[in-house]
């Protein structure tokens, strides 16, 4: 009897703290169960908004809350893996990039040698590029050789989007 | 001195002017476009005469305003001890892209000379038509003239077949043209025409035409651009003969480049130009507008034109009818409709940081894809979806 009186105060708390983006598209239940993953991975200082972004990601896509629940916990633990290499005071879009080409499968020491490499400046193009190379079916390891390269000789950041021919800006040119 | 001799210093440029119509943006004309010059120095072996040293100069301007598009070029070669040739071409299209076609139509005038052949001159009509699909597009060409070829009037015309596909890196394209000079000439009887009442003049018409069936390929790595192409001559009163040339460009600064081409060239029918062989190593210099980038802008589906700090303009290439929509990380994943350019692609503004997104289209209210011919990875939710630095 207790407990779901409980629940029925602490009901209003954690849907005040809800992202409303998450309210508005999943069922009660379905946003909690998204939240407290989200909540548990802010407690651990990752940032949310990739998390949250992917959810919404899934729920247009139309996929179940489990299915969304199970990418959000491999993307959480890939944030966690990021951080754990870049150091607690990464960039949130060096850190989002990070987990995703951690999840594309360059080991963490390549990431580590890359920031190391960048010497503080942003990951997203080099890693940017590394995603879109393999998009394009360029193997792992050629990938990372042709990244590599460029970030062992302080390349700017447009020779990095210059390895891929598409998306294309103008300036590019 | 000939055409292709010539054409071959700009080899690196000529991909630009065939691989990259320039979609007209009606609501914003602007001037854009391309000007080069090109230098170079090498040994020619004309057909029927001897190997001489010989230097070249080539300019090409490719210029759009609005729907319309001017195509340019003038090159001279000067062969040691022999003299110099001279060739001049320009175009000037109206047209421009409706989603995955695009058409252009204008007219055209072309002429050479030089080396103690009497002048030509071109005069027509042409038009062409591409269609995009994916990672390639294949294309109609058509063009109707008439000319004054060593001082006789004659009707020419071209007709031409030609596509790309692209993979990667590497440019692959095929290509097949017919090209028909109809003029007159002395009747074989004309001596005894007075004893043929059905004769009423000495000449009678004249249809000669040639084929050439080519495939080519091009390649770019960084700042090195590499071409080759390769065909065969046929045709009425030509030996059927194999040609071929090669090129690379490196570019050495935003507005120089190196270039060397090689080549073997077949005659040229229509200006009536010999054909040879050619060895050239020169300087292009970029002049203005943007560095020629070999069969680069095919493959653009995507563009992302930053406007602010949080502005950016995505501009999508897609086969939709009537509507389109956008989801992305820039939209929160919600559904943002794309507005239609007049050039037939899509567009949409999005308040989005710098750094690399994730999307997905839908087109006609169909489900959520990834347009053709761009970079996917796995969404996790059983689909893919396109990255796009921003």
């Amino acid at each position: 009897m207790r407990a779901p009186l409980l629940l029925l105060c602490l009901l209003p708390a954690a849907l005040a703290a809800q992202d409303p983006r998450l309210s508005a598209r999943f069922s009660r239940e379905a946003a909690l169960r998204i939240t407290a993953v989200i909540d548990s991975a802010a407690a651990e200082g990752l940032p949310a908004e990739p998390l949250v972004l992917r959810a919404l990601e899934g729920s247009i896509k139309g996929a179940s809350p489990d299915r969304i629940l199970l990418v959000l916990g491999r993307l959480r633990t890939s944030l966690h893996s990021a951080r754990a290499t870049l150091g607690p005071d990464v960039e949130a879009a060096d850190l989002t990039v990070a987990a995703a080409a951690l999840q594309a499968g360059v080991p963490e020491s390549r990431v580590a040698e890359l920031q190391r490499w960048r010497n503080g400046k942003p990951l997203t193009a080099p890693l940017g590029a590394y995603l879109d190379l393999v998009a394009r079916g360029v193997s792992g390891e050629q990938a990372w050789t042709q990244i590599s390269g460029l970030a062992q000789r302080r390349a700017a950041d447009r020779e990095y989007i210059g390895l891929v021919t598409a998306p294309r800006r103008p300036e590019d040119d | 001195m000939r055409r292709h001799l010539l054409a071959l210093v700009v080899l690196p440029l000529l991909p630009i002017a065939a691989q990259t119509p320039i979609s007209p943006i009606a609501r914003a004309p602007r001037l854009d476009g391309q000007v080069a010059l090109t230098t170079a120095t090498g040994v020619t072996h004309l057909d029927g005469l001897t190997i001489r040293d010989a230097a070249s100069l080539d300019g090409r301007a490719r210029l759009a305003l609005g729907s319309f598009r001017f195509d340019g070029s003038a090159a001279t070669v000067a062969h040691v001890g022999i003299g110099r040739a001279t060739v001049v071409r320009t175009e000037l299209n109206y047209g421009g892209r409706i989603g995955s076609w695009s058409g252009h139509l204008g007219p055209l005038v072309r002429g050479g000379g030089g080396l103690g052949e009497r002048a030509t001159l071109l005069m027509g009509v042409g038009g062409d038509m591409v269609r995009y699909f994916g990672r390639g597009s294949i294309g109609v060409r058509l063009e109707e003239g008439v000319a004054r070829i060593a001082k006789q009037h004659s009707q020419w015309g071209k007709q031409g077949v030609s596509g790309t596909f692209l993979l990667g890196n590497l440019g692959l394209g095929f290509s097949y043209q017919r090209a028909t000079v109809r003029d007159s000439m002395l009747r074989d009887n004309v001596f005894f025409t007075a004893n043929d009442p059905g004769a009423d003049t000495l000449f009678r018409r004249r249809v000669r035409s040639v084929r050439d069936l080519s495939m080519s390929a091009a390649w770019a790595h960084r700042e090195l651009q590499l071409t080759v192409e390769a065909g065969q001559r046929a045709g009425d009163d030509v030996h059927t003969q194999i040609w071929w040339r090669g090129g690379a460009t490196l570019e050495v600064a935003p507005m120089i480049a190196l270039v060397a081409n090689v080549s073997r060239t077949p005659p040229d029918l229509l200006l009536g130009l010999r054909g040879g062989r050619s060895t050239m190593f020169g300087l292009r210099l970029n002049l203005a507008g943007t560095r020629p980038v070999v069969h680069r802008a095919r493959s653009m589906a995507i563009e992302a034109h930053r406007e602010s700090t949080r502005r950016v303009r995505l501009i999508v290439t897609l086969d939709a009818r009537d509507r389109a929509e956008l989801i992305g990380d820039a939209t929160g994943w919600t559904a943002v409709p794309l507005s239609r350019r007049s050039d037939g692609r899509w567009e949409a503004m999005l308040n989005a940081a710098p750094g690399v997104s994730r999307f997905n289209v839908s087109l006609d209210g169909g489900p959520w894809t990834t347009p053709l011919g761009v970079p996917t990875l796995s969404d996790e939710f059983g689909g893919r979806a396109f990255l796009v630095d921003l």
